[in-house]
């Protein structure tokens, strides 16, 4: 089991507060990623769930105890250090029977669970070796093994893909997802790289100055970000911001901008300042002046190519359109001279609208008590 | 047809300027070979002049019997000054002493710094460095002026620390004309001099441990304790073993001065140690010959210790990264 309730958890340095109020449910088995910037205090927020630090104020519950305050030698917890804290005078085995030693379990007990554990992450034969007469990589697994040696209620792990270089990290993310599925526990997972975010979590928290910005599947952040924030954030390139207002014509729901022009859908809208979010592989580029360029729903931009870059398996077309520079990701095969004129056109399920006061998302509902425009609050339950 | 591309599209870069390159630097290998050991040499020629030529004077003088005067000639006496040393008590008193004298600074200048130092890690910020500042401070002050100023605080009919036992029931005459007292007198003043020192490399060693390792430690389900034991004090090894180091080779050099200008190594020779003895040996018997031989074999002993624990110190020595 692995239930972990965070309640208003709080925690401030003097005048700073690291982490401002945070509370969600993290159920059993989930593979919860706390993402965000540096200094969102995703580190901070994983150390008082470690017993490292102690909380400001809020409660933590984990299965339904509270141990807000208990030592962390009394959550049965296993985390996985950023610089992996193999202790450095003792061998591999040693390392990885240290849990198990303190817990003052039999030596043969110890010998056979080290023995399956180092097979499992494939570092049987590192075991007579000292922690500074390893890779990286190797380092990295003996840390992963020292966590799963014992069997705790859940795995913290605060960016331990960070010091690997890039092939690896894409190798180890795979095989620690796989760990995760194999395993079924609960694992908590620090890190500020969405693309890490994306493919193993089950959940993601996502942080900003200490606040939970959005909390939701990987898919859910990708496709209807909660925030300003979580909307640039979230894919890379990023998505297109601009800022835009929100009105209604001839029975439809428009957002205008210059360079801008959209009708969204049949309905009716007080007029309110928004800032509109296009992701750049939703963005079709056509010639100016050509029919396709005309669409009648949807969001059409005029503008001029001002960069093209060449990704290999796509390229980039950088445009301006009116003080704001968008992005659009476009075939190869397609060729935009820079200094071109075009139309970029996107549908109306593809555009997303944020409050520009609050930055929150603004979900249509279908009219039913006279307002029908709300800010979407994508809090957790 | 098919044909290889290059990288670049062009044909490949001609190897022969680099080769060019090589020769012109290999134009002078003498020289070139000699540049390192000019930076060294300076070094080089001061540690000769003023350690490796005097040891081996040294060396010679031990197989002579001379009393210092120039006008007087050197006698060659083969081994005779080491068979004199060896078999006077006063030596075997002198090494006893010296070996009590390093057990005590073992204790106080590594034992108790380093509860000292693991105390001070719960005292937080600037208030900290404070504290370790002050307990660093006497290590500063010249023996000559501590001396003195410990000799009044023992003074038997003025002193404080007198009075304070007086006052307490438990009178005390002259420390340091008392044959039990004497020694410990030493010990208290270089002990005292010698735990800041010992506080701050153990402070410095503590502060360059890793504290995620006793996180991690904590997490495993460690208690302080064991975490203590099992991780905090065989990462600090490294410390220990050179301050321990420092404490066995040169607590007879820290003790010399303080004996000198407080017991003289009495009464009898009951606070004396090796160096001290070496120095009445030459400078008091003017016995040149025997002083040179003790100090050989100080030398020697002292030598074989320092060995052991530089082997000791490689075994222990971890990358903390």
């Amino acid at each position: 089991m692995g239930r972990l309730v965070l309640n208003q958890l709080s925690r401030s340095f003097k005048d700073v507060k690291a982490v401002d109020g945070i509370s969600l449910e993290v159920q059993d088995g989930d593979f919860l990623v706390l993402l965000g910037p540096s200094g969102c205090g995703k580190t901070t927020l994983l150390r008082m769930i470690a017993g490292l630090l102690e909380p400001t104020s809020g409660t933590l519950e984990l299965d339904g105890a509270d141990i807000t305050t208990a030592p962390s030698r009394r959550r049965d917890l296993a985390m996985v250090f950023q610089s992996y804290a193999l202790y450095p005078h003792l061998s591999v085995a040693k390392n990885l029977a240290f849990p198990l030693t303190i817990r003052g379990m039999p030596r043969k007990d110890i010998a056979a669970r080290v023995a399956q554990v180092a097979e499992m992450v494939e570092i049987g034969h590192l075991l007579d070796r000292k922690p500074k007469e390893l890779s990286g990589g190797q380092r990295q697994r003996v840390a992963v093994a020292r966590a799963l040696v014992r069997e705790p209620k859940a795995f913290l792990m605060d960016e331990p893909l960070s010091n690997l270089d890039a092939k690896l990290r894409t190798a180890t993310r795979q095989e620690l997802a796989a760990l995760h599925r194999r395993l079924g526990a609960t694992f908590i997972y620090v890190t500020h790289d969405q693309v890490e975010a994306m493919t193993m979590a089950t959940r993601i928290a996502l942080l900003k100055d200490g606040r939970l910005e959005q909390y939701g599947t990987p898919a859910e952040l990708y496709d209807a970000p909660a925030s300003v924030f979580a909307a640039g954030f979230m894919g890379s390139p990023a998505m297109n911001l601009m800022d835009a207002r929100l009105a209604s014509s001839n029975g439809s729901v428009t957002v205008m901008a210059p360079q801008l022009e959209a009708v969204l859908w049949p309905g009716a809208t007080p007029e309110r300042d928004v800032v509109l979010g296009i992701r750049p592989e939703h963005l079709v580029l056509h010639a100016a002046g050509s029919v396709a360029a005309a669409p009648t729903t949807g969001a059409a931009l005029r503008g001029t190519v001002e960069l093209t870059e060449n990704l290999g398996r796509e390229q980039l077309i950088h445009c301006r359109v009116g003080e704001h520079r968008l992005t659009a990701t476009c075939p190869r095969e397609q060729r935009w001279e820079e200094g071109a004129a075009v139309v970029l056109s996107a549908p109306a399920s593809r555009l997303h609208l944020f409050d520009r006061e609050s930055g929150r998302r603004l979900e249509w509902l279908e009219e039913t008590a006279g307002l029908p425009l709300s800010t979407h609050q994508n809090l957790p339950a | 047809m098919f044909v290889e591309v290059l990288p670049g599209g062009g044909p490949a870069a001609s190897p022969v300027q680099a080769v060019a390159g090589r020769a012109a630097a290999a134009r002078h290998p003498l020289a070139r070979r000699l540049v390192p050991y000019l930076y060294i040499l300076p070094a080089v020629v001061l540690l000769v002049l003023w350690t490796y030529w005097p040891l081996l004077q040294n060396v010679g003088l031990s197989f002579q019997d001379w009393n210092l005067i120039p006008t007087r000639p050197r006698v060659f006496v083969g081994t005779e000054k080491y068979a004199k040393v060896l078999s006077l008590p006063e030596l075997r008193q002198a090494l006893m002493n010296t070996v009590v004298y390093i057990g005590a600074f073992l204790l106080i200048s590594v034992a108790l710094p380093l509860v000292f130092a693991l105390l001070s890690r719960s005292v937080q910020g600037r208030a900290r460095t404070f504290y370790q500042a002050l307990i660093f401070v006497p290590f500063l002050v010249t023996p000559v002026a501590s001396s003195a100023v410990w000799r009044w605080l023992f003074a038997p009919d003025s002193g404080t620390i007198p009075a304070i036992a007086a006052a307490l029931g438990h009178p005390m005459g002259d420390v340091f004309r008392d044959p039990d007292g004497s020694m410990t007198s030493v010990i208290v003043i270089v002990g005292w001099q010698m735990l800041g020192f010992g506080v701050l490399v153990i402070a410095a060693g503590l502060a360059g441990i890793n504290p995620d390792y006793a996180a991690a430690a904590a997490l495993d389900g460690a208690r302080r304790r064991q975490i203590l034991w099992r991780i905090t004090v065989p990462l600090l090894s490294p410390s220990l073993v050179f301050l321990s180091l420092m404490t066995i080779l040169l607590s007879a050099q820290w003790t010399y001065p303080i004996i000198d200008l407080v017991t003289q190594g009495g009464p009898g020779n009951s606070s004396t140690n090796i160096y001290y003895l070496l120095y009445q040996f030459g400078f008091r018997n003017f016995d040149a010959g025997l002083s040179a031989a003790a100090g050989v074999l100080f030398f020697v002993g002292f030598g074989l210790v320092a060995l052991l624990f530089v082997e000791l110190s490689e075994r222990l020595s971890f990358h903390d990264n």
